[in-house]
């Protein structure tokens, strides 16, 4: 860019892994966009409809930049784009006084700027013993680096992956996630959920296996320990999301358990384990993004979400709760639907990677999952009549049309895996592994 | 780069700046004094950038044509830092917007009180 060449200048790249990213992004930021012209006619205030067009498509614009950029401190900037976009979202919704929201966004903010903080203290260690920025040159200067100054390589590791965890949810420091889903619409905590973690995800991706290189850690105890994490984050997730009444809490704890699952590929270091974390990445934004909207449909007809409110909303609302039904099934993860895939895969991962402990909890997770979301599907399918006489009919076709697509997604994508796993097999070829 | 605790002090004055705003970001209850403490951790990192792009007796980077055998510093940290700043004034005033709505609707800066008054009603 500005006409330097790449070392010195910014430079933009896109690769496999970045394309895949891209795809994910832009679709499922289309179709949510579409279900928020509907939404935003009676969930947001009248005067704050254009910011909140204009927060979603800078979270949209920041994200991309995150994917494609190839230089480390544009990826700092794109964050901090993204990030400061979504905490604004947060606040921005909801027409009937709820202030819990201000909260939700200062906590979400507090917590973000620690690790944006951090973030940039890593890129400065890495500056400091690289002297580039540039993601590839940095890549290949750091194995002299390291020789040199082991303690300031692995001490940038370590700011970035804590940055990027809690940006990405990961377990012990999720807690700014459930409280800014409950407070925030629909839409924004479909984004939230299904891209925004998901990209802070794809960073520690990157940072892995294209920055910092198999052989470096897999000579320190980063990947067990992460391990660990993603493994306590599958369970306590389902745990928490079980014991919740609030529909968007059963979702927001859901989330955390399946961020779990996307670290846990990407620290397995085998083939199978990398390619079911990158396919949960549109796996899950897929299903998580049709149940949150479609919960925000509930919201947008109801105004309630309580599990109990849920009663009959089969009969009610058939589409929509088919769509959000068939999502919850996948999350289960029963065959064909996409969930099954990607745990198939990261299931096989843990087996080639003989860490059987990680088996269990894939598998265990997935009774958990059972639980809470087959409790889901009795209130609204066979408890009987919804309560009291509100009529309550089928979602406005702009809202329903978004969440019928990404409802069949969940479908199609679990027929037809093999059509994005061409693609991730292209990017895990570039790993090394 | 030879680290030398006494001639590289900058460093370690960053670092104990830092670990100063994190620990008032976590253990302070006031939501104002939580963004001072995110506004310290912040500088701490931007006195870390400056020092590290810093050269003995180096001079700012302008090059004047026809001068030769200068010393400068590396142009790179300064810039990194400026662009630093912007995004820190954004997330600050984003903060303080979001405090004045708080204190608006709770009448109080105490975190702890908030909670209490928002989860008393339920």
């Amino acid at each position: 860019m500005r006409g330097w060449e790449p070392p010195w200048g910014i430079e933009i790249l896109i690769d496999y892994l970045s394309a895949y990213m891209i795809v994910v992004i832009t679709g499922i930021g289309l179709l949510i966009l579409i279900y928020t012209t509907k939404y935003s006619e009676k969930m947001i205030e009248e005067k704050n409809i254009g910011l909140f067009y204009a927060l979603i498509l800078l979270l949209i614009t920041g994200l991309s930049g995150m994917v494609v950029t190839g230089d480390l401190f544009n990826l700092f900037v794109f964050l901090e784009v993204a990030s400061l976009a979504s905490y604004a979202l947060v606040s921005i919704a909801g027409k009937k006084g709820d202030t819990g929201r201000f909260e939700a966004s200062f906590r979400y903010l507090y917590m973000g700027s620690i690790a944006s903080t951090f973030v940039l203290l890593g890129i400065g260690l890495g500056y400091m013993v690289t002297g580039t920025l540039n993601m590839a040159d940095f890549a290949l200067k750091l194995e002299a680096a390291n020789t040199l100054y082991p303690r300031l390589v692995l001490a940038s590791l370590g700011f970035f992956i804590v940055g990027f965890s809690l940006k990405s949810a990961l377990f012990p420091l999720h807690l700014w996630l459930p409280d800014a889903y409950t407070h925030a619409p629909a839409p924004v905590s479909a984004l939230s959920s299904a891209l925004t973690i998901k990209v802070m995800a794809y960073v520690i991706y990157r940072l892995f296996y294209s920055i910092y290189g198999v052989k470096l850690l897999s000579a320190t105890t980063i990947m067990p320990l992460l391990q660990l994490l993603a493994g306590f984050a599958i369970i306590i997730g389902s745990l928490y999301a079980i014991a919740q009444d609030d529909v968007v809490r059963i979702l927001a704890y859901s989330s955390i358990s399946q961020i779990g699952y996307v670290i846990l590929g990407a620290t397995l270091l085998s083939n199978s384990g990398l390619a079911g974390g990158l396919l949960h990445i549109l796996h899950h934004a897929v299903m998580k993004s049709t149940m949150l909207l479609a919960v925000g449909a509930v919201m947008y007809k109801t105004g309630k979400r309580n599990i109990r409110d849920y009663q009959g909303l089969g009969r009610k609302m058939p589409f929509t709760m088919a769509a959000f039904s068939i999502a919850a099934l996948s999350m289960v993860g029963i065959p064909p639907l996409t969930g099954f895939v990607s745990k198939w895969f990261l299931l096989l991962g843990t087996v080639e990677t003989k860490s059987y402990a990680f088996t269990f909890v894939i598998l265990a997770s997935s009774l958990l999952n059972a639980i809470y979301y087959l409790r889901l599907i009795n209130y609204i399918h066979f408890k009987g009549d919804a309560k009291g006489d509100v009529k309550i009919d089928e979602a406005p076709l702009a809202m329903l049309v978004p969440i019928v697509i990404l409802g069949l997604g969940a479908i199609v994508l679990g027929l037809f895996a093999g059509i994005p796993l061409k693609l991730i097999e292209k990017a895990i070829i570039s790993f090394g592994i | 780069m030879i680290i030398d605790a006494a001639s590289q002090y900058n460093y370690i004055v960053a670092s104990v700046l830092f670990l100063i705003g994190l620990y008032t970001m976590i253990t302070r209850k006031n939501l104002i004094k939580k963004i001072m403490g995110m506004n310290i951790m912040e500088t701490s990192v931007l006195l870390f950038f400056i020092s590290m792009g810093s050269v003995d007796g180096g001079q700012a980077p302008i090059i004047i044509p026809g001068v030769e055998g200068v010393v400068y510093v590396n142009p790179l940290p300064q810039a990194i830092v400026l662009t630093a700043i912007v995004v820190a004034v954004s997330v600050t005033g984003f903060a303080l917007a979001l405090i004045i709505k708080l204190y608006k609707v709770y009448g109080t800066l105490d975190a702890n009180q908030i909670r209490e008054l928002r989860e008393g009603p339920r």
